[in-house]
């Protein structure tokens, strides 16, 4: 069985698939591994205080004590990007998968059932793509509040329309293959031929697409709570960091938005590599439909 | 036969803008009393007075049936009267009269950036198609498109200031009043908008020019002698610009967005920053209208695209 589901995309995948230099993919895994990792034990290992002030360090370059520098309030902007970090993954991974999960399924029935409910899929997709993400979101947070479980949906809300589009064109292109018809031939049910033989073969979009989305995610997260809809102050956030007093600062302490939103792009620069580099290694004509 | 097409989307569009805005709409009365909110304010353990509360829920139809409520925010946005906002109980359409310009101006100018940016960009990297340009492209796909806006235009803002020792003029000016003050106002937000838009541009146009190059009516081109800037500008780009402009108006979320932040990172008193404002406060009236307005934007623009694209390629007036 295994076999006959392989073949008719083997057989479509063109010759130069592993074309790419595989130390950048090593390089982005590394640095993504290194930035996760220390994001998840940091705070826990670092002794000091994201929200400790100390009026003797306000807004002190960046040295051997402060590696990332103070800010107005002479806390340790290095222990509060390692905290923020931790609630930026806390946030947009769950949310980043949630969404993800839930396109995927949505456009895993629409292009596989198609008719009304397909229908009523389509235009809700169109409902939440009309409206930029980050407002989306923002609409959610303006409703049910900005908590953690609230940013996670949001997050995840304003997913949701890729996955539908995306899964729901690999779902159509698949369910037309003999496979799935020899499978109904033989009486398998419609949630068996969706979970068994179709969603196995759309894994390569989907790899794409919940890499893609993690770095979306992490865009609509920090991209919240920069415009003080995300997590709330005195709590550090990456996108939080660079508001408020830092406003104020940033040009007299540079440092003090410089190294947040660095992280911030190392993050979503990872998820995008290797996103686009799994779309190379599944389907090189897939990079068309999923990157913009 | 084209013309009904566009009917369909235009009235297709609008019904998906009316049922987001519903949407928007029911899942603010549903979620919690707007009322409570106008007399308790955000706090948690405040003392409301229910009378008052009813009070001001009758002022403001909310004791009303949904679609009653509704069917009145619908009339109200036809003849013109956008309601209050909560928080400051001034009409919103006055706000809008002042913020809705500017905002049409800085999205109008990033887009047109972007194009300045991408279009010589993509151009030149697929007509000398190669390792080092395709290598290019890549990277600056990759950096432009992980950079988030809001971080992108503190660095700018940074760099201005260390540099030249200028930022732009607090408190905006407009057009009007001193049109050389409104454009420092508005030059970095634009250019850090319009370079973060460029990114994707680039790379679809470098995408679909390649895509054009192959197509028999270029070698044909060539075939009967035409200068290769003739070729390039007259038939390669002309075929290249339609398919690219249907992506740019799948994208103007992306744009709106930008906007959005943008205006908060420059402090631009527009619509976006409205809207930051209005979720920050839970000043649902403005919350609705913004979300309406940004929905009617993505169909209108999209509609007037499609229109364009027709007029640049005769073929696509053939679809319906």
């Amino acid at each position: 069985m295994a076999e006959a589901v392989a073949t008719p995309i083997a057989r479509e995948r063109a010759p130069a698939v592993r074309r790419r230099i595989p130390w950048i993919g090593l390089l982005v895994t590394i640095v993504l591994a290194v930035i996760v990792v220390t994001g998840l034990i940091g705070p826990s290992v670092n002794p000091r205080s994201p929200t400790a002030t100390n009026a003797a360090a306000r807004l002190k370059p960046p040295s051997a004590e402060y590696p990332f520098g103070t800010d107005e309030l002479g806390r340790d902007i290095f222990t509060r990007a390692l905290y923020g970090l931790r609630t930026t993954l806390f946030i947009a991974v769950p949310g980043g998968l949630l969404g993800t999960a839930i396109g995927t399924l949505l456009g895993l029935i629409g292009g596989y059932r198609r008719g009304l409910l397909d229908f009523i899929l389509q235009r809700g997709v169109e409902l939440i793509t009309a409206i930029p993400s980050l407002v989306v979101a923002s609409v959610v947070v303006a409703v049910l509040g900005p908590g953690r479980l609230q940013l996670i949906g949001a997050v995840a809300l304003s997913l949701i329309p890729v996955g539908v589009r995306v899964m729901r064109a690999a779902t159509l292109r698949v369910s037309e293959s003999l496979f799935c018809e020899a499978a109904r031939a033989l009486g398998a049910s419609h949630w068996r031929i969706m979970l068994r033989h179709v969603l196995p073969n759309c894994l390569g979009p989907v790899a794409v697409l919940a890499s893609l989305n993690l770095g979306a995610a992490i865009f609509v997260e920090t991209g919240l709570s920069f415009l003080g809809l995300g997590v709330q102050p005195p709590n550090p956030s990456l996108g939080n960091m660079l508001t408020g007093a830092a406003s104020l600062y940033f040009t007299r302490a540079p440092w003090m938005v410089i190294f947040p939103g660095l992280i911030v792009t190392l993050l979503i620069l990872c998820f995008n590599i290797i996103g686009d580099m799994l779309a190379d290694y599944f389907d090189p004509r897939l990079r068309a439909q999923t990157n913009q | 036969m084209f013309v009904q097409y566009l009917i369909r989307r235009a009235i297709g569009g609008f019904l998906v803008v009316l049922l987001a805005t519903f949407v928007v709409f029911a899942f603010i009365r549903l979620a919690g009393d707007p009322a409570a909110l106008i007399v308790g304010g955000t706090g948690e353990n405040i003392t409301i007075n229910p009378e008052r509360v009813a009070q001001v829920r009758q002022e403001l139809g909310l004791d009303k049936p949904l679609i009653v409520q509704f069917a009145d925010f619908l009339a109200g946005l036809v003849t013109g009267g956008l309601g209050n906002s909560y928080v400051t109980g001034r009409p919103i359409a006055d706000e809008l009269r002042v913020r809705l310009p500017l905002t049409i101006e800085v999205a109008f100018l990033s887009e047109l950036t972007a194009w300045i940016f991408a279009l010589p960009l993509g151009l030149f990297s697929a007509l000398r198609r190669g390792r080092y340009t395709e290598a290019m492209t890549r990277a600056f796909f990759f950096v432009t498109s992980a950079i988030p806006a809001y971080w992108l235009g503190l660095l700018v803002l940074i760099f201005v200031l260390l540099t030249f020792g200028w930022r732009p003029p607090l408190g905006l000016v407009l057009p009007t009043q001193d049109l050389w003050t409104h454009l420092q106002q508005i030059a970095l937000p634009v250019i850090v908008l319009g370079f973060v838009l460029a990114a994707g541009l680039v790379r679809f146009i470098r995408n679909a020019v390649l895509e054009v190059l192959q197509e028999p009516f270029v070698q044909v081109a060539r075939a009967k002698g035409l200068a290769e800037s003739t070729v390039v500008l007259r038939h390669v780009l002309r075929n290249a610009f339609a398919p690219t402009l249907a992506f740019s108006g799948l994208r103007v979320g992306y744009l709106l967005g930008g906007v959005v932040i943008v205006e908060t990172t420059f402090n631009l008193p527009g619509l976006g920053l409205f809207f930051v404002d209005a979720v920050a406060r839970r000043d649902f009236p403005v919350i609705q209208i913004a979300v309406l307005i940004l929905g009617t934007a993505f169909v209108v623009i999209n509609l007037l695209t499609d229109i364009a694209c027709s007029f640049l390629d005769p073929r696509l007036r053939e679809r319906g």
